[in-house]
């Protein structure tokens, strides 16, 4: 296993004093900031530990990653993109809105679950070749954002 | 909250006081003595007209304990005529009904019994 990124940025805690209601500013610098570290772009991303204590949060948490245009995140569920077998598969284990969101535990289950895959060990939730993945945590609807970026060596 | 606390922010909370730039004009509410805009030094204060729109809106249907003429309570993002974008509650409303755009001005209410 080695840690390609891990790459940490902020916003303002008020939604009402953030640049734009309609997006993660936080996550988007974090995630840049990551895909620079490891060098890579969402396209060589295989999963997405992303931060799903809302629905909401996970369209705007892609969006913010690259992974799809600003309002159109949605698409990518209706059109099966996240599910395992999905181009980006999301919340492998079920995510938070499974898990249950223990806070400051939160972004270890999603480290642990990124790991789980890179060494193939998810079972019936396995993502097929998974070689880089990632895991975004989000602390005050945005205010702050971690994203790491994993990979599997032999 | 302890009483020095509830001093310092009496003109913000009754008064709607913040402060202005005179380096780039920006509105600035809350006051933060430095411009979010342009990073400049902004201690000159600026009383709000009060007036504004609705930006944004929920609306939540507990009702708040000891308050018994609350039915509902909507939480608003405001957009200040100045520009600040705040978040506020919203009474009197004519018909309850909200819409985004809906011109607002800023009052007080008592809220508990």
């Amino acid at each position: 296993m080695r840690i390609r990124a891990s790459a940490a940025a902020t916003d303002s805690i008020a939604l009402h004093d953030r640049r734009d209601l309609l997006g993660l500013e936080g996550a988007a610098l974090s995630a840049t900031k990551a895909y620079g570290q490891a060098k890579v772009t969402p396209k060589d991303i295989d999963l997405f530990e992303l931060h799903d204590a809302f629905t909401i949060m996970s369209v705007l948490s892609l969006e913010a990653s690259g992974f799809a245009e600003r309002g159109r995140g949605v698409r990518l569920g209706t059109d099966g993109d996240i599910a395992i077998a999905g181009q980006i598969p999301i919340s492998t284990m079920g995510g938070l809105k499974a898990r249950g969101h223990p806070v400051g535990a939160t972004g270890i289950y999603q480290v642990i679950e990124v790991v789980l895959q890179l060494r193939e060990q998810a079972g019936a939730n396995q993502v097929r070749n998974a070689r880089l993945g990632m895991a975004q945590n989000v602390g005050g609807s945005g205010a702050t954002v971690v994203t790491t970026i994993l990979e599997a060596v032999e | 909250m302890e009483i020095a606390r509830h001093w310092r922010l009496q003109r913000h909370r009754y008064a709607l006081v913040g402060e202005v730039c005179n380096h780039c004009g920006e509105k600035i509410f809350p006051a933060r003595d430095v411009c979010p805009q342009c990073n400049a030094p902004a201690k000159t204060p600026f009383t709000f007209s009060g007036k504004g729109e609705v930006y944004s809106y929920s609306t939540c249907t507990i009702r708040r304990r000891g308050s018994s003429n609350s039915p509902r309570m909507w939480s608003p993002l405001v957009r200040l005529a100045e520009g600040p974008l705040v978040a506020a509650q919203l009474t009197d409303v004519e018909g309850e009904k909200i819409e985004i755009g809906m011109p607002v001005e800023m009052v007080t209410r008592r809220v508990r019994d």
